[in-house]
C-alpha cells in the first residue's frame, strides 16, 4: 500500500467556551493518498473547515483546544512541529485556497505584488524573476492579459479572478498538498465549473493531493477519487466516490444524497433532512445522528457505532452498514422509469 | 476574445480608480474642510520655514522706547512690553508652536503605534493590562499631569512635549488597537498565515499598512489638541521659555496689559485660534476622504 500524504489519527479539537467544551472535531481519522483528490463533505458546523485549518494549525488555540491526536505529513506529526519550521511547511509544501477570495486578499495592495510577495517568501527570486512567475502563473490558471491583473487591486478583479489569484498564490510554491475550504461556493454557477475544472487540470499537471472540502455532492462528484462524509465532528462514511453514490452505507450520506435536486429525475423532489446538526456541546448519546435518523432502533442512542469496513476501503460508522439498504431516491426511481 | 474580454472590464474602471493615490486626491480636491483647513497648516508651515525671510525685524532684540507702541509705520502689529516687533514675534511663534506639537505628536507615535498593536495582536492578559493603565492615564487631565512633570524636571519646552507625548500615548493607541482587533480577523490575515508568513511580517507588512489613515486622521487633530496644552503650559510659564517666541507666553503677557495695548494678547491669540482651526478642518476632511464609509453615513 503506498504511503500516504497525509495521515489524521483521532483528531480531537475542542473549543472552550464559558460553560462547557464545544466538540468540533471529535475523532477523525483520515488518510489522504499523493496525488489522490480527497472530498471533505457535510453540513455547516460539521467540523470540516476546522479539521482542515487543523492541518495547517491555524486553529486559534485557545480557545481552541487539541484534546488528542496526530496529523502526519510524509509520517512527521505537525501538532508538535516547531512554530517555525510549520511556517516554512506553509505555503511551500502544504497550501489553502479558502471560500471567499474577496477577502482573502489584501485590499491594499495589487493582486500581482501579493502573489509575489508569497514567492518570495519561499524561493529566493529577486522581483524581477518574481514579477515573470507571477505573469506566468496567472497565465496558468487563467487570469486574461497577466501583465494588465498584476498591477490590479483585489476590489478591480471580479470574483472568479480573485480566486484564481488565490489559487495562483497557493500554487506557486508547487505543494504536495492543496486544501480547498469550499473554493466555489462563493462563485456563481459558470464560474465553479470554470475554477474546478481548472483544479482538476492543475492537479493532474502537478500531482499533487487535494483535500477539498466542501457541501455540494455535485462537486464532489465531479472532482473526487475518494468521499469522506463528516457528521458532528466525526467522519460517518470513507468510500471511493463510485461506492458512495452507488450504495451508500451511511443513512447521513443517504440523507445528503437524496437532498439533492434532481432536474434530470422530474419525478423526484430533494428531501431535506429533518432536524438540525446536534448542539455539540452536549452531543446526544450513542450514536449522533440518531435523532435524525429514519432507520434508528433503540441500539442506536445507547452505543457508538463502530467503524465497519465494507471492503475496498469502504469504511462506514452505522451499526446496520452492511446490514439495512440505504437506497437513494434517485436510483429507486431510475430502476421505476426504466 | 481574451483581449477583448480585459478591454471591456478595463474600460468599466474608472480613471481614478486605478492608483490609490489619484483617488485619494480627487476626494481630497472635492472636500471644502480638508482643502481649507489643508490651505492654512500649508501657510502656517511655509511661514515657519522662511521665517528668518519674512520677518520684518529680530524677534528677540527690543527697543525699550517702544514699549507696548501700537500697531502703525513701524510695528505693523504694534511691540510688546519690551519693545519687540508682534509682528516678527508671531511669525517665529509658527516655528515653536509647530515643532513642539510635532515633537509631541511623534513622541507619543513612536510609543503608541507599537503599544497598540501589541496590545490588540497579542489580546488576553497583555491587553487588559495595557488598557487598563492608558484607561488610567486618560482619567486624568492632561496638563495636570504635565504641571506635575514640570514640576518634577523644570520647565522648558522639550521636557513639556516629552511630558505631553507621553500623554497623548493613549489617544493614539487606542485608534490603532481597535483596527489591529478588526484587522486581525480578517481573512487575509488568515490567509497570510497560510502563506507561511511570520508574525512579523504579517504586523509590519499586513496590518500596519491598514493602520495608517486611521493615524494620519488622529495625528492632526491631535497636533491642534497639542498646540493648545502646548501654548497653555507657556501661557503658565512652564513651557517656553523667554525669550524665545512663543504664542502662548505672548498671550501671557498681552493679558497683563489687555487694557492698554489689546494688540498683544489679540494677534497671539488669534493666532492659536487660526492654528488649531486649520490642523482641526484638515483632521476632519481627512477622515471624510480616507473613511468614504463613515463619511456618506
Amino acid at each position: 500500500m503506498t504511503e500516504p500524504l497525509l495521515r489524521i489519527e483521532d483528531l480531537r479539537i475542542w473549543f472552550s467556551t464559558r460553560t462547557s467544551d464545544v466538540r468540533a472535531v471529535d475523532g477523525v481519522d483520515l488518510d489522504i493518498l499523493p496525488g489522490e483528490v480527497l472530498g471533505l463533505v457535510g453540513e455547516s458546523g460539521s467540523g470540516k473547515s476546522v479539521t482542515a485549518r487543523s492541518i495547517m494549525r491555524l486553529v486559534p488555540m485557545p480557545p481552541g483546544r487539541l484534546v488528542s491526536g496526530r496529523v502526519l505529513f510524509h509520517g512527521e506529526d505537525l501538532t508538535t512541529l516547531p512554530e517555525r519550521e510549520m511556517e516554512d511547511l506553509r505555503g511551500s509544501r502544504i497550501s489553502m485556497i479558502f471560500q471567499d477570495p474577496m477577502t482573502f486578499l489584501n485590499p491594499l495592495f495589487t493582486a500581482g505584488n501579493q502573489v509575489a510577495e508569497a514567492i518570495r517568501r519561499h524561493q529566493h527570486l529577486d522581483s524581477a524573476s518574481a514579477r515573470e512567475e507571477v505573469i506566468r502563473l496567472f497565465r496558468q490558471v487563467g487570469i486574461p492579459s497577466p501583465e494588465t491583473r498584476f498591477d490590479a487591486y483585489p476590489h478591480q478583479l471580479s470574483g472568479g479572478l480573485r480566486q484564481r489569484v488565490m489559487i495562483a498564490m497557493a500554487l506557486s510554491s508547487r505543494p504536495e498538498l492543496l486544501i480547498a475550504d469550499e473554493p466555489t461556493t462563493a462563485l456563481d454557477v459558470t464560474i465553479q465549473a470554470q475554477i474546478l475544472a481548472l483544479l482538476r487540470d492543475l492537479q493532474q499537471e502537478y500531482g499533487m493531493g487535494i483535500l477539498l472540502i466542501t457541501h455540494d455532492l455535485g462537486v464532489v462528484a465531479e472532482m473526487c477519487d475518494r468521499v469522506a462524509v463528516m457528521y458532528a465532528g466525526r467522519i460517518v462514511e470513507k468510500a471511493p466516490i463510485q461506492s458512495l453514490f452507488d450504495r451508500p452505507e451511511h443513512p447521513y450520506s443517504l440523507g445528503l444524497m437524496n437532498a439533492i435536486p434532481r432536474p434530470d429525475l422530474p419525478g423526484i423532489a430533494p428531501q431535506p433532512i429533518p432536524g438540525s446538526p446536534p448542539d455539540m456541546a452536549n452531543p446526544p448519546t450513542g450514536c449522533p445522528f440518531h435523532p435524525r435518523c429514519p432507520y434508528r432502533e433503540p441500539i442506536c442512542s445507547d452505543e457508538f457505532p463502530p467503524e465497519r469496513d465494507m471492503g475496498d476501503g469502504h469504511v462506514a460508522a452505522c451499526h446496520f452498514a452492511g446490514i439495512k439498504t440505504f437506497s437513494p431516491l434517485a436510483h429507486t426511481a431510475s430502476s421505476v422509469s426504466s | 476574445m481574451a483581449a477583448e474580454v480585459s478591454q471591456l472590464a478595463i474600460a468599466q474602471v474608472p480613471e481614478a480608480a486605478h492608483s490609490p493615490w489619484s483617488m485619494f486626491w480627487w476626494r481630497l480636491r472635492h472636500n471644502p474642510k480638508a482643502m481649507i483647513g489643508g490651505a492654512i497648516v500649508l501657510f502656517l508651515v511655509m511661514v515657519a520655514l522662511t521665517a528668518p525671510l519674512i520677518a520684518p525685524k529680530d524677534p528677540t532684540d527690543g527697543e525699550l522706547g517702544d514699549s507696548l507702541a501700537p500697531p502703525g509705520q513701524a510695528y505693523a502689529l504694534g511691540a510688546d512690553k519690551n519693545g519687540r516687533d508682534v509682528l516678527s514675534r508671531l511669525i517665529y511663534g509658527t516655528r515653536t508652536a509647530i515643532g513642539g506639537a510635532l515633537m509631541v505628536v511623534l513622541i507619543s507615535e513612536l510609543v503608541g503605534v507599537p503599544i497598540g498593536i501589541w496590545a490588540a495582536y497579542r489580546g488576553g492578559w497583555v491587553d487588559e493590562t495595557i488598557t487598563r493603565i492608558w484607561d488610567m492615564l486618560l482619567s486624568f487631565p492632561p496638563l495636570l499631569i504635565a504641571f506635575a512633570v514640570v514640576a518634577a524636571f523644570g520647565p522648558g519646552l522639550p521636557k513639556a512635549a516629552l511630558a505631553l507625548g507621553i500623554l497623548y500615548v493613549p489617544f493614539i493607541a487606542r485608534v490603532v488597537r481597535s483596527v489591529t482587533l478588526v484587522q486581525k480577523e480578517m481573512a487575509y490575515t488568515e490567509a497570510a498565515r497560510a502563506l507561511g508568513y511570520g508574525q512579523a511580517r504579517i504586523i509590519f507588512r499586513h496590518i500596519l499598512p491598514n493602520c495608517i489613515s486611521p493615524v494620519i486622521v488622529v495625528t492632526t487633530i491631535d497636533i491642534a489638541y497639542a498646540m493648545l496644552d502646548l501654548a497653555a503650559l507657556s501661557y503658565l510659564g512652564l513651557g517656553v521659555q523667554p525669550p524665545t517666541a512663543d504664542w502662548g507666553t505672548m498671550l501671557s503677557e498681552g493679558q497683563l496689559v489687555l487694557l492698554n495695548a489689546p494688540h498683544l494678547a489679540l494677534a497671539s491669540g488669534l493666532a492659536i485660534v487660526l492654528a488649531v482651526l486649520g490642523f482641526n478642518l484638515l483632521g476632519d476632511g481627512l477622515r471624510d476622504v480616507l473613511d468614504p464609509r463613515q463619511a456618506q453615513r
